[in-house]
């Protein structure tokens, strides 16, 4: 289904050729590196243009050049058809380029009215006093054209992501912004609210708003964009049209080698029960059973807030249960604590790589030891060398693209960072590995990767895995069945083979199913 | 529910009304129009301090050498007057000195990229050193300017130092609240990789910040000296971070920056002259002073924590995943 269909006359195709943006053969060397060679971006008036690219393929370094971040070793910029060289964020605000980021840049200590005109100088009166009447006045303004409704006096703290990023928009749109780069714009978003979100993108857009659109999705690239740049290693390798070209074709021109099957994972033979759930309960959610079988990916789908995270965490250990018990391998868990699941063999990955994944400062060594180090022991004190060895295995098990193991984590892209944290519980060969979004925020290519981990553990090692995410297209591709979560009750299980992703959706929405009588329940 | 700004004025207000209904009982002196005077004129010095230092604080930052930098401030202020210099220069030169360490202070922090915890107990050390050089002996104020400014009261009630403070109070609140410079403090404290994002210079906001948390702590110092007249380094400062500290947070400004007001830092402060004017009318030992005041911080601390904990429970029923 072709989105260009639902709102013709956006632009005729005659007049396509006039370009708001040309970047041209941009270089970008620092020390010891050449990031970007050659590179350029064009962007027509009045289009949606997507950019994608592996990590490091210097995405994030072409914007930062636009938009005055960095300075460029060479190359022209053209926007507007005037040639410009912004020295500073403010100066290419001035210009009309607003840059959207990735982390919402909320003020929670400021109201909505502030966060949209903060440190503007149109604002500032007689001696230098902020007039903040007409400022809150011109905040309604600005949310009412966007058709918004937040009270301009509420603070950034107690705006939903959603509302955060509207405030964000609005602050775009009372810059008269006329390019507005978005940078992976729904990473925090839940996956419902997306549609909503792309409405609003579409309606900027036919008021004759350009936008550059980054991300990793390319579900989401092939829904919103006209054109795609695809960038690898610093250089273009092609422009297309969303239209004419599959996501196929431009995930293998990203990656520039043909990716094996995306979803690589076949169903596996269960062979008994691992973990046996019984009735149960914690804060958001309730009456949960079920049961895991030994070498099965179980799915848990559910959008946000039905639950999924706070069971995921629960059975972790890091809430406790108000009722209901674990049971592993026919053992009964009695201490629901974290360090006594662990000692269980029970291995979390949360949803919050930055925040609760890993620790920033330490190096990948230390972070894949931080667990498991003390089972190699010498006497009572820790065998550094055993560990080490321990560590460069799985490094190179999981191919983590690092220096060396004493590479300070937060250097890493997202995907190295995530198998960080996966090899940190593989060291200590857990019976369950809880997966939280395991691929958020991970490239392409680590993708693969970690989809072709998760098959080869199941067959491997005798773990069974719980796969949390909100992502359709991975629970269907990756597990052997799957839990469907709505408002904190698992509504169905069902076994993924053949299940269609309508189906899911509508199920996870709270949607009731028509009782048909080849209904694929389990258990 | 309607929201907007939170105010915890409350806290440190409620505190000091009850600390002072409870020293009117204990000690029927307490109450008395000399004695309101008096913690009027007691209240100055920690008061304007304790500005300077919630200006930091709001960054996000934090400053101990505000005591050591008063030492100093005070030793220069009873050298100039010593050389009979009129008593505006002295102010001035004082003022302008003051903005200069700041300013360093916040060089220091800023472009050097240490952290302030560790510049500026360098610095503490640093100054009091120099200000223990720069006096041997002690410098006794004697002009009649200086004198006045001490004791001298408007329209025979209100003390000048407390409008001293009244006045620092007022123009640091307006600054903070209707100026392009006030908003980028918060916006610094708040979220500062949000503030590098719109476009905001991080690094010479926290520079100025320094530079004009140095300049109150001069007007403070000059009040110190026209109070006291014995001008000896060695005497001057050295438990100050404390009692600062306490007002700060009684005042309810957060340590991780960007919360907090004036009027909040105002209370704080009253607060605690009342507390120890109190406790030495009701002649209780130091101790006492020292011991309540632990308790106090920890009172206060425990509401507003309470406060931001309801809210943020409120705020969690929707968004679960951040």
């Amino acid at each position: 289904m072709r989105r260009r269909l639902d709102w013709p006359g956006k632009k005729g195709e005659g007049t396509l050729a006039e370009y708001i943006l040309q970047m041209k053969d941009i270089d970008k060397t620092f020390p010891g590196a050449t990031v970007l060679n050659h590179a350029g971006l064009d962007v027509r008036q009045g289009e949606i243009m997507g950019l994608i690219g592996e990590n490091g393929a210097g995405k994030s370094t072409l914007l930062k050049i636009l938009t005055g971040l960095y300075t460029r070793t060479s190359g022209t910029i053209l926007f507007k058809g005037r040639e410009v060289t912004y020295a500073s964020i403010e100066e290419s605000a001035d210009d009309g380029i607003a840059f959207m980021h990735q982390e919402l840049n909320i003020f929670p200590n400021m109201t909505v009215t502030e966060n949209i005109f903060l440190d503007r100088k149109d604002y500032v009166g007689k001696f230098g006093m902020i007039q903040k009447k007409r400022m809150e006045e011109d905040a309604r303004k600005v949310l009412e054209t966007l058709g918004v409704e937040i009270d301009v006096n509420r603070m950034g703290s107690e705006l939903s992501i959603h509302e955060q990023q509207m405030v964000e928009i609005a602050k775009a749109m009372s810059m008269n912004a006329e390019l507005i780069i978005m940078d992976e714009p729904t990473a925090a978003l839940p996956e419902n609210e997306v549609e909503i979100f792309f409405q609003f993108i579409r309606k900027l857009n036919r008021r004759g708003i350009t936008i550059i659109y980054v991300s990793h999705k390319m579900v989401e690239i092939e829904a919103i964009c006209d054109r795609v740049t695809i960038l690898r290693n610093g250089t273009v390798v092609d422009v297309v049209n969303v239209g004419e070209t599959t996501v196929e074709q431009m995930v293998n021109k990203m990656v520039g080698r043909q990716l094996d099957e995306y979803y690589v994972h076949t169903p596996t033979k269960n062979d008994g029960v691992l973990l046996r759930v019984s009735d149960f309960n914690g804060e958001n959610f309730e009456q949960v059973s079920f049961e895991l079988m030994k070498s099965e990916v179980l799915g848990i789908y559910g959008l946000a807030g039905s639950g999924t995270l706070e069971l995921a965490e629960t059975l972790f250990g890091y809430r406790k249960p108000t009722r209901g018990g674990v049971t592993l391998n026919g053992q009964a868990i009695k201490k629901t604590d974290i360090p006594n699941m662990v000692k269980n063999g029970i291995a979390y990955v949360p949803l919050n790589r930055k925040k609760d994944g890993f620790v920033r400062d330490m190096s990948v060594f230390e972070n894949i030891s931080m667990v498991g180090c003390g089972s190699y022991r010498k006497g009572i004190f820790v065998d550094w060398a055993k560990n080490r060895d321990i560590c460069d295995k799985y490094m190179e098990a999981l191919s983590i693209k690092a220096v060396s193991r004493d590479t300070h984590v937060n250097l890493l892209s997202g995907g190295n960072q995530q198998k960080v944290v996966l090899s940190k519980w593989l060291s200590i060969h857990p019976k369950v590995l809880i997966l939280n979004e395991p691929t958020r925020g991970v490239d392409v290519g680590a993708k693969a990767e970690i989809y072709n981990l998760i098959d080869r553990l199941v067959k491997t090692e005798e773990l069974g895995i719980l796969l949390i995410s909100s992502e359709a297209p991975e629970v269907l591709g990756m597990t052997d069945r799957v839990m469907i979560m709505h408002k904190g009750r698992i509504c169905a299980t069902l076994k993924t083979e053949g299940l269609q992703q309508e189906r899911l959706l509508k199920l996870a929405s709270g949607g009731k199913e028509e009782q048909s009588e080849e209904r694929q329940e389990i258990t | 529910m309607k929201s907007g700004r939170r105010s915890h004025e409350w806290a440190p207000l409620l505190s000091m009304i009850l600390l002072f209904l409870l020293f009117t009982l204990i000690t029927p002196r307490f109450a008395g129009l000399g004695n309101i005077k008096m913690i009027g004129k007691q209240v100055a010095i920690n008061g304007i301090l304790g500005v300077s230092l919630f200006l930091i604080v709001l960054t996000g930052g934090i400053d101990i050498s505000i005591g050591s930098t008063l030492s100093l401030l005070c030793v220069l202020t009873g050298f100039l007057e010593s050389k009979k210099i009129p008593f505006a220069i002295v102010f001035l030169q004082v003022l302008i000195c003051g903005a200069v360490v700041g300013y360093l202070k916040g060089v220091l922090v800023t472009k050097i990229k240490l952290p302030d915890l560790i510049v500026t107990l360098a610095a503490k050390n640093l100054i009091r050193g120099i200000a223990l050089m720069f006096s041997v002996q002690a410098y006794i104020i004697t002009s009649p300017a200086m004198l006045s400014l001490g004791s001298g009261q408007l329209a025979g009630v209100i003390p000048v130092p407390f409008l001293c403070f009244a006045a620092v109070a007022a123009i640091t609140a307006v600054i903070l609240g209707k100026t392009r410079f006030g908003r980028r403090i918060y916006a610094v404290g708040g979220n500062s990789e949000a503030a590098v994002q719109a476009g905001i210079d991080v690094g010479r906001t926290k520079r100025s910040v320094y530079a004009f948390s140095g300049i109150l702590i001069g007007v403070a110092a000059i009040l110190y000296s026209s109070l006291y007249q014995n001008i000896l380094a060695s005497k001057i400062g050295s438990d100050t971070v404390n009692t600062l500290l306490a007002v700060v947070l009684l005042g309810g400004a957060s340590m991780s920056g960007g919360r907090g007001r004036v009027l909040g830092i105002v209370f704080g402060a009253l607060t605690m002259a009342v507390l120890n004017n109190g406790m030495i009318l009701a002649r209780s030992t130091d101790y006492w002073v020292t011991a309540l005041t632990g308790i106090l911080i920890l009172l206060s601390m425990l509401v507003q924590f309470l406060q931001s904990s309801a809210v943020f429970r409120k705020k969690l029923g929707g968004e679960k995943d951040r």
